[in-house]
């Protein structure tokens, strides 16, 4: 009953919903209190795939400019960067380059990114549209989603999608109490391994 | 470049120019302060939402050339302005000097423990006349910059149902600022402890800066 624990670390900009699009995946709730981050808090949720069961551990970071120099030890032992910005504030958006470039600085490509389009209920206020968010995300070979953490948009998909580019069961077997180190030969989607009679519903 | 000499730990704050209203203000300091006073009450997330990076730039320029400078005249949003002072306290000696840090962290552990109303123990007063007894170690300089800032970050706290900055999120996208702790060579395991303290104690000196800064009594329910 091995279950894969992966770590997800989430960066951005302050108050682009970081935050908010966990307790959307954990909770299926969101806070109306504006509330900043403070430091640094993890919380786990296992998740139930069509192959197999694993347990990701959500890393929330404040978003403090002072904070940046510590990505290489936070990023180290992460599968997963979620990089997010705020579609109504292009200045989220333009620095989102910074925080990939400081990811794969770390990790090169022996992680997996996705870029995270958040607040699409503000659509009035709108200034990054869904191509330019595309673009980015080609150029840079990363992943791509658009959500709102507020109406509970995409949120379960963004962390579906996440958890189906993880490495599968196939790779050796992990250190007992450790996490799974990742290697990925390419940035892109794994397709998960279908197993004969591995799914019970 | 004309700007004031740099020591390891960035320019001394005492050797800006000044402003004519108060000897102890460098002018840098209370430009970005009015203009953040006059427009920045409305806006959501003032000092936690950064600014453009392309105004931060060229305000940043413009003020190291002239700090009075109106910046009215140039478009600038106040999320810029306020990134832009917040660049000027991370790249100047730090406010409150990194000599007085563990004073003030065993002050504020302090006030966070609850009160023991067994006879010879502190009571929050005293507790908070502690805290008040570190500040004063700070430079003359340094602790009137300070006293200014923090009672502009009250004024904004006044204004938070317009634009959601209670003092603990003033305090948590402030601290980092105010209390440079050095965080070299830290884990984020490290850094998850060493977060909510000095939070605490920005926090503390917003709702009493009154009591810290203005000679008043303290406030015993902050609302």
């Amino acid at each position: 009953n091995h279950i894969d624990k992966f770590k997800l670390s989430l960066f951005g900009e302050m108050g682009v919903g970081k935050t908010s699009l966990i307790t959307r995946f954990m909770y299926d709730s969101f806070d109306n209190t504006y509330q900043a981050t403070i430091g640094i808090d993890f919380l786990s949720k296992t998740m139930y795939l069509e192959d197999r069961t694993i347990r990701l551990q959500l890393w929330d970071t404040a978003g403090q400019e002072r904070f940046r120099s510590l990505i290489p030890s936070y990023i180290r032992d992460s599968s997963v960067a979620v990089v997010v910005y705020d579609i109504t504030n292009a200045n989220s958006f333009q620095q989102t380059s910074k925080w990939i470039d400081d990811v794969r600085t770390e990790r090169g490509s022996d992680v997996i990114i996705m870029l995270v389009g958040n607040k699409t209920d503000l659509s009035d206020k709108r200034q990054i549209t869904t191509e330019e968010g595309e673009r980015k995300a080609k150029e840079l070979s990363v992943m791509f989603i658009e959500t709102s953490a507020k109406a509970g948009y995409n949120v379960k998909q963004l962390f579906r999608r996440v958890a189906a580019a993880l490495p599968g069961m196939e790779q050796t077997e992990p250190k007992k109490g450790e996490m799974t180190e990742v290697k990925l030969k390419d940035t892109g989607p794994i397709e998960p391994e279908h197993k004969e009679g591995g799914c019970s519903c | 470049d004309g700007r004031p000499g740099t020591s390891e730990s960035g320019c001394k704050l005492s050797e800006f120019p000044m402003s004519s209203n108060n000897p102890s203000l460098p002018q840098f300091v209370e430009t970005c302060v009015e203009f953040i006073d006059n427009e920045g009450m409305n806006t959501e997330g003032i000092y936690r939402i950064p600014g453009n990076k392309l105004q931060v730039e060229l305000l940043q320029g413009k003020l190291q050339e002239d700090p009075s400078l109106d910046i009215h005249t140039l478009d600038i949003q106040v999320n810029a302005v306020a990134t832009v002072l917040k660049n000027f306290f991370n790249d100047t000696e730090p406010l409150i000097p990194p000599s007085l840090h563990d004073e003030l962290l065993e002050a504020a552990a302090n006030i966070t423990e609850p009160d023991d109303e067994s006879e010879g123990m502190p009571d929050k007063s005293s507790k908070l006349l502690a805290l008040r007894g570190v500040l004063k170690k700070i430079y003359p300089t340094n602790y009137e910059v300070l006293k200014y800032f923090i009672t502009h970050l009250k004024r904004v706290s006044q204004h938070k149902s317009t634009h959601n900055m209670n003092s603990s999120n003033l305090a948590i996208c402030l601290w980092p600022t105010l209390l440079r702790i050095d965080f070299t060579g830290k884990t984020y395991t490290d850094m998850t402890q060493m977060t909510r303290l000095p939070a605490i104690i920005v926090q503390t000196l917003i709702e009493q800066c009154g009591f810290f800064f203005h000679g008043e009594d303290e406030i015993s329910e902050v609302v």
